[in-house]
This record gives C-alpha cells, structure tokens and sequence, in this order.
C-alpha cells in the first residue's frame, strides 16, 4: 500500500526488526539533535561574553 | 577569479553570509527530515528479501555519504587554506572533523546494527567496513594533532599536508566494493546509469540525503560563524555588530 496511511500497525508489523529500525533510527536521530543543540549552546554561549565584553568596555 | 575567492573568503562577508543562509538550511533540514522520515518509516514499501530492516539503509546511506564528502571538502578547505591563506577555509577545515567523525561513528553502527539480520554478522573485516573504520581513526588523528598542535601557521601548513594525505583513503572506500570481493554491496547512488534502487524507495533516501546534507551545511556554518566572531573578536564590525545586537 505505498503512499498510503497504515497507522500505527506498521510499526509492530516489522516484528523482530522493529527495536532494530527504530535503535538504528533513535541513535542517528538522536545525535543529529544532540549535535544541533549543543551547537546552538555553544554559540550563544559565546555571542553572550562578547556581549558582556563589549558592553563592559573589555576590549577597548 | 582568485580576487572573488579573497573577497568571499574575507571573515567579514563570510561572518554575514553565514548569518543570512544558515537559518534557511536550518528550516529546510528539519523539513527534509519531516518528509524524509514520513517517507522512509510510512511510505516505502518493505524490501521483497529484507523486509522491513532495509530502512535503515535509508540513515545509513546519509551518513556514509556525509562522512566521505565531509573529508573531501576538509581536504579542499585545506589547500585553500595553505596556498591562498583563507581565513574561513581554515575554519572549514577545522570545524567539519567532529562532524566528519560522528557521521562515520554513525555509519559503523547503523552498518553494523543492518548487517547482523542480512548477513547474520555485526562486523566483518571487509574492504570498505575497514576502510571506512581506517576514516574513522584518520578524523580522530586529524583532531588529536590539531588540539595538540600549537595554533601557528606552521602547524596549520602540517595539518593540510596530513589531512591530503588521509585523502587517499577516500577513493579507496569509495570503490572498495569495485576492486575487491566484498560482503558489501556495491554502489547505489553514486555510480553511472540509474540508481539500482527501486523507484517506490527513491523518494525517501533522497529525502534523507537531502536532510542530512542541509544539517551539515547548518551545522558547519553555525561553528564558522562562532569561530569567526571568536577570531576577530577585536575588529571594528564585530564591535559594531555587537552593539547593533543590543
């Protein structure tokens, strides 16, 4: 039925590759966002003291 | 056409660029992976030997792809780097080797995670699982040698010659499954003539391909920009930029 809704059922119809697909799925996706998060963190992180530098006359 | 290449590889314009385009990769990514996803887990039919486990192939494919082009273009940064002296290529080069090496960790264990139920094996010292492992400890040489290097141009020059010289190992993943007999399949995408994969199943490595290509460009012009503001911290844009922020 491609290109159709199957519902949820589609998932557990993977049987015994289902903890399979979705740990490949879970791992991957997980790191992408871990990585885009802490990415995120660490630019703030750094516009935030040179914010801090610039307004506290630092770097003059 | 070497004055284009300075004049976009100035910190100032490339610090602006970066800032003007990286939230549309950011948006265009998470949409890719929306209907990639919607494509990969939904919409494709199972494999008629596989069954369902072939999905993986659709983030494991990505991130090969990713962890290859990842090196070529730290190996492109690097020669800019060293024969013209570009700031942001440096910060290319320097920036995409986490990034390079998380995509090949991902790659090893998605392989290895598909390869236990369709050869029945997680790991097997095959040409290009080794070759893509060997990759695997090039990025962290690669990232080892920079931190312990001090930060003189010296030391830059010494990490373009090691990095071109990892470059060799590109090829040989790449067409591995060619020269040798291996367990591997061979090449889906990259090769000449159509793609060997069904047209049903196209749509969502594609879409795959196309999400994680626009994460790593968001990703890699996310640290240039944290890079380039840290580098020219004391420059008169960055001051104004700043002030203008508040």
């Amino acid at each position: 039925m491609v290109g159709q809704w199957q519902g949820i059922e589609h998932f557990w119809h993977m049987g015994g590759y289902a903890p399979t697909v979705f740990g490949c799925y879970g791992v991957v996706l997980g790191c992408v966002a871990y990585t885009a998060w802490r990415t995120r963190k660490r630019y703030q992180k750094v516009l935030a003291q040179l914010q801090v530098r610039s307004e506290t006359g630092a770097c003059q | 056409m070497w004055s284009w290449i300075h004049r976009l590889g100035a910190p100032k314009r490339s610090f602006f660029l970066c800032r003007r385009y990286r939230p549309w990769f950011g948006c265009l990514s998470f949409a890719l992976f929306a209907f990639g996803l919607y494509e990969a887990l939904w919409v494709a039919p199972p494999d008629y030997q596989q069954g369902e486990v072939y999905r993986v192939l659709f983030i494991h494919v990505p991130c090969a792809v990713l962890s290859l082009a990842c090196y070529m273009v730290m190996t492109l940064s690097e020669v800019f780097a060293y024969i013209w002296s570009l700031t942001i290529a440096g910060i290319i080069a320097r920036v995409l080797a986490p990034l390079g090496l998380l995509f090949t960790g991902l790659t090893l264990i998605t392989g290895s995670l598909w390869g236990r139920p369709t050869w029945g094996t997680y790991w097997i010292w095959d040409a290009r699982l080794t070759s893509e492992l060997i990759l695997g400890f090039i990025y962290l040489g690669v990232i080892g040698l920079r931190s312990a290097l001090p930060k003189t141009t010296q030391a830059q020059r010494i990490m373009a010659v090691l990095t071109c010289i990892g470059a060799v190992n590109i090829p040989i993943i790449h067409y591995s499954v060619q020269w040798w007999h291996t367990l591997h399949q061979g090449a889906t995408l990259l090769r000449w003539g159509t793609p060997q994969m069904d047209v049903s199943m196209l749509p969502a490595l594609l879409l795959c391909l196309g999400a994680f290509i626009t994460f790593a460009i968001w990703w890699a012009m996310s640290e240039c920009e944290r890079e380039l503001l840290l580098l020219k911290r004391d420059t008169q844009w960055v001051k104004e930029w700043l002030e203008r922020r508040v």
